[in-house]
């Protein structure tokens, strides 16, 4: 088990995939970050209280990054049911975008690509750790990560979160010989 | 013949997460399909896009870890990473991340290393300090004494912050401060009418609380007085300084550390002069 020390050090990783994942907003940003790492602290204090090899078996870096991804989902529901509007979406993307088209493309995906793709790509989580992190089966992953893929293109090459006509809804298949 | 090629091998292979034998099978796969090969390259280009949109690694295999013993916030983080961020080989789940042969493990940094890191932040901070104040052109008083004063004006003697207590008459000043600092501090009553007196209240001083008078010049500008009880302070004649807009003039005696500060030299000399002129206060 790696040191508190050691793995707080590192924790601008956390942090920058917390932005992508909150749109930018820093305050909710390092809320959730220093909520998902003291829960880790407390884990693995609790851990190292009481050895459970088969509760440690999953890796610290994939439970960090699934705790801030429960945190964000509950800090969505509780802004929904404040606002009233019985739903379960953020709201419209921010339309001041600093980092680019990949970063405005993230950021107009809804929430539950978004998580999968970041992720992935910027939490360097494989398919299967992504899956159990966001509690969903690996088939479901994989689409979800397809479709974002497939939502960011679109958004690179046109501008427009809708995928223009003719492209693939989801690029599950492909015919080759 | 046909077969079907799931998009999700492709993805598992632009993420690395293919285990090795199954990774040369595709990259072979894909020497034969110029339409894979494209596929490929453009997810592999839409994933360093967004890795750098955040500013994160360019490569997958260097993605963080939070078992690694680096501070990606430390100076020297690029030239250190690809050495120390190497992913192992092999991951608990059979699956790997590692395009080319078995990665060593993680090393934590030599003591040299971390020392040589150590020197080339404070080096860096130093450069930092050199930049934000360079020699011979100081703009933030150095004295801990002047930094209060400049602190209690800019929070309290500008026109939008009410008084704590609003009194023209030193004497009722006075009567206040006694509840305030058991007696230690009275408000001094100037010889000449050029400063009037609008109000005091407590403000942090340099090294316990203090209070601070705002006096008012006969253009209506606002001058604080600060005045701060201190146990046997060495007497000092005014030290001026101006910045950010403010003059100070900060001196200490008879059991006072005294900063006069405002928006300009003409009122806060005159505050300084008829300060010091004024009745030293009974202790």
């Amino acid at each position: 088990m790696s040191s508190i020390r050691e793995w707080c050090d590192d924790a601008g990783g956390l942090r920058r995939f917390g932005l992508a994942l909150v749109r930018d907003d820093r305050f909710v940003c390092d809320d959730l970050c220093a909520a998902a790492l003291v829960d880790q602290l407390f884990r693995q204090a609790s851990l190292t209280l009481a050895p459970d090899r088969r509760a440690d078996a999953r890796p610290t870096r994939a439970r960090v990054f699934a705790q801030f991804v429960r945190l964000y989902r509950r800090h969505v529901r509780r802004l929904d049911a404040e606002e009233g509007d019985g739903g379960w979406a953020e709201g419209p993307a921010p339309s001041r975008c600093a980092n680019g088209a990949a970063a405005a493309a993230v950021r107009a995906l809804p929430l539950d690509l978004r998580e999968t793709l970041l992720l992935v790509v910027l939490a360097g989580l494989t398919h299967a750790e992504a899956a159990e992190a966001l509690d969903i089966p690996l088939a479901v992953a994989v689409g979800r990560l397809a479709r974002a893929r497939a939502r960011v293109a679109a958004f690179m090459a046109t501008g427009s979160a809708r995928a223009p006509a003719g492209w693939p809804r989801a690029a599950h298949m492909r015919i080759v010989k | 013949m046909k077969r079907r090629l799931d998009a999700a091998e492709v993805f598992a292979y632009v993420d690395n997460c293919l285990a090795p034998a199954e990774r040369r099978a595709f990259e072979a796969r894909m020497r034969d399909d110029p339409e894979l090969k494209r596929e490929v390259a453009q997810w592999e280009a839409q994933n360093c896009a967004i890795r750098a949109a955040y500013g994160a690694p360019a490569s997958a295999r260097a993605a963080l870890d939070l078992g690694a013993s680096v501070n990606e916030n430390a100076p020297g983080r690029k030239a250190l990473a690809p050495a120390l961020r190497r992913a192992p080989a092999a991951r608990e789940s059979g699956e790997s991340r590692a395009k080319g042969p078995p990665a060593a493990p993680p090393a934590r940094p030599a003591v040299g290393r971390r020392v040589a890191r150590s020197l080339a932040a404070a080096a860096a901070f130093a450069a930092g300090l050199l930049i934000a104040a360079p020699p011979g052109g100081a703009t933030w008083p150095r004295d801990p004494l002047l930094d209060a004063g400049l602190a209690a004006y800019r929070a309290f003697a500008a026109s939008s912050v009410p008084i704590e207590f609003a009194a023209a008459d030193p004497d009722a000043a006075t009567r206040w401060l006694v509840t305030q600092f058991a007696g230690a501090v009275v408000a001094p009553r100037f010889a000449s009418d050029e400063l009037q007196l609008i109000g005091a209240r407590v403000a942090p001083g340099m090294a316990t609380r203090a209070a601070f008078l705002v006096y008012e010049d006969r253009l209506g500008e606002r001058v604080g007085l600060m005045i701060e009880p201190i146990d046997a302070p060495p007497a000092k004649k005014p030290a001026w300084r101006e910045t950010g807009g403010a003059t100070l003039a900060a001196w200490m005696g008879a059991g006072f550390g005294l900063v006069a500060a405002g928006p300009s030299r003409e009122p806060v000399a005159a505050l300084a002069r008829l300060a010091r002129e004024a009745p030293p206060p009974a202790r």
